[in-house]
C-alpha cells in the first residue's frame, strides 16, 4: 500500500490527486492522509470517486510521527489517537526554498505565479537574465522542474548568452595573437 | 568586506551542481574565464540512486557532477573551483571597478567578475511532522 501525504505543500485537491493518480501505477490500494484535514479530504475522496472500490482510501486521522520501517522503504505512521499503520513507501514532496540570502541582496524579482513549485528566481528569455542586467540564474532555483536535464539545459543556453554579451563589451583578453 | 582577489572573472558562478557545471562547460569552449562557488551541500547527496539522467542511470549524482567537474578541469585551465559558499553580492558602485559584481565568500574573500550566473538550487522545506526527514529519500 502506498501512502499519499496530503500536508503542507501537497495539501490541495490539485496535488493531493495528481499525486493519488500516479501512485496507483505503483501499488495496487493507495491511502491519501490528509492530517486532520477534513475539507480536503472529501475533495479528494469525490475526485477519486470514479475509480473502482479498494483503489483509494482516505484517511484524516492527525499524524503524530512518521517512523522508517525495517523493510525496504516501508514507514510507519503512528497518529494521535495512538494506533500505526504500516505503507510500503509515502509520496509526497517537500517545499523547495532558496538557500542563502543573493537573490535578496540583488533584490531579484521571485517567480510566484505558478501552482507547481513557486518561489523561484524569475527569469526572461533564451538566456535566462534575472530581473538585473548581468546577473543570470539557472537549474532549480530559477525553475518550477526541478529535474537535472532541464538545469544541464538552462545552464547552456545561458552561457550562450553571456558569451554574447561580454563579446559586445569585453576586448580580446586572451592573448590570442592575429597576423593581421 | 574580506579580502579582494586581484582578477577580475568573466563570469562568475554560484554553486557546482548540473546546472553550474554546464554552463561552464560551454563557457569554457568559447574561451571565458569563469570562478565556481561550490558550497559542498548538495541535496540529492544522500540519494544512492538516481533516474532520468541519460547514461547515468541508477547512479548518484555525485558521479554525474564529479565527472562534469573533472572534464572541466581536464581540459581547460579556465575554470577556478573555490571551495566556500557565496554569501553576499554586490554591484560595485564607483571606483575603478564600477558595474562589476563583487563576491564575498564563507572564508572572507571577495571576488569581482562582471558577469554572475546564480545556480544554487533549492533546499528542502520539510513539513513539521516527526520523523519526516528521516524517512525522506529512504521512504518517500
Amino acid at each position: 500500500m502506498a501512502g499519499v501525504l496530503a500536508v503542507e505543500g501537497d495539501a490541495s485537491i490539485f496535488k493531493a490527486q495528481h499525486l493519488a493518480l500516479e501512485a496507483k501505477s505503483l501499488a495496487k490500494q493507495v491511502t491519501i492522509f490528509t492530517h486532520g484535514n477534513d475539507d480536503l479530504a472529501a475533495k479528494v475522496g469525490a475526485a477519486l470517486s470514479r475509480w473502482p472500490q479498494g483503489l483509494y482510501t482516505i484517511d484524516t486521522r492527525a499524524i503524530k510521527q512518521l517512523i522508517k520501517g525495517r523493510s525496504r522503504s516501508d514507514v510507519i505512521i503512528e497518529f494521535e489517537d495512538g494506533e500505526k499503520t504500516i505503507v510500503n513507501y509515502i509520496v509526497h514532496r517537500p517545499i523547495p526554498e532558496l538557500p542563502g540570502q543573493l537573490h535578496q541582496d540583488l533584490a531579484l524579482e521571485i517567480d510566484n505565479s505558478g501552482i507547481i513549485n513557486p518561489g523561484f528566481i524569475k527569469v526572461s528569455g533564451l538566456f535566462n537574465e534575472t530581473s538585473v542586467p548581468g546577473i543570470f540564474a539557472v537549474g532549480d532555483c530559477a525553475s518550477a522542474f526541478k529535474v537535472v536535464v532541464s538545469g544541464v539545459n538552462m545552464g547552456a543556453f545561458c552561457a550562450a548568452g553571456i558569451s554574447a554579451q561580454l563579446a559586445s563589451e569585453s576586448p580580446s583578453i586572451h592573448g590570442f595573437s592575429c597576423s593581421s | 568586506m574580506g579580502v579582494l582577489q586581484p582578477d577580475i572573472t568573466d563570469v562568475l558562478i554560484v554553486g557546482a551542481g548540473p546546472a553550474g557545471l554546464s554552463c561552464a562547460a560551454v563557457l569554457s569552449r568559447l574561451l571565458w574565464k569563469t570562478v565556481i562557488f561550490d558550497s559542498g551541500v548538495y541535496r540529492y547527496r544522500k540519494s544512492k540512486n538516481y533516474h532520468m539522467v541519460p547514461a547515468y542511470d541508477h547512479q548518484s549524482l555525485l558521479s554525474y557532477i564529479g565527472d562534469a567537474r573533472s572534464d572541466l578541469l581536464d581540459r581547460y585551465d579556465s575554470n577556478t573551483f573555490v571551495n566556500a559558499t557565496a554569501e553576499n553580492i554586490q554591484k560595485v558602485a564607483d571606483g575603478e571597478n564600477e558595474g562589476l559584481f563583487k563576491i564575498t565568500d564563507s572564508q572572507d574573500r571577495s571576488w569581482l567578475g562582471r558577469k554572475v550566473v546564480l545556480a544554487f538550487g533549492n533546499v528542502e522545506k520539510f513539513p513539521a511532522i516527526t520523523g519526516y526527514e528521516e524517512c525522506w529519500i529512504k521512504g518517500m
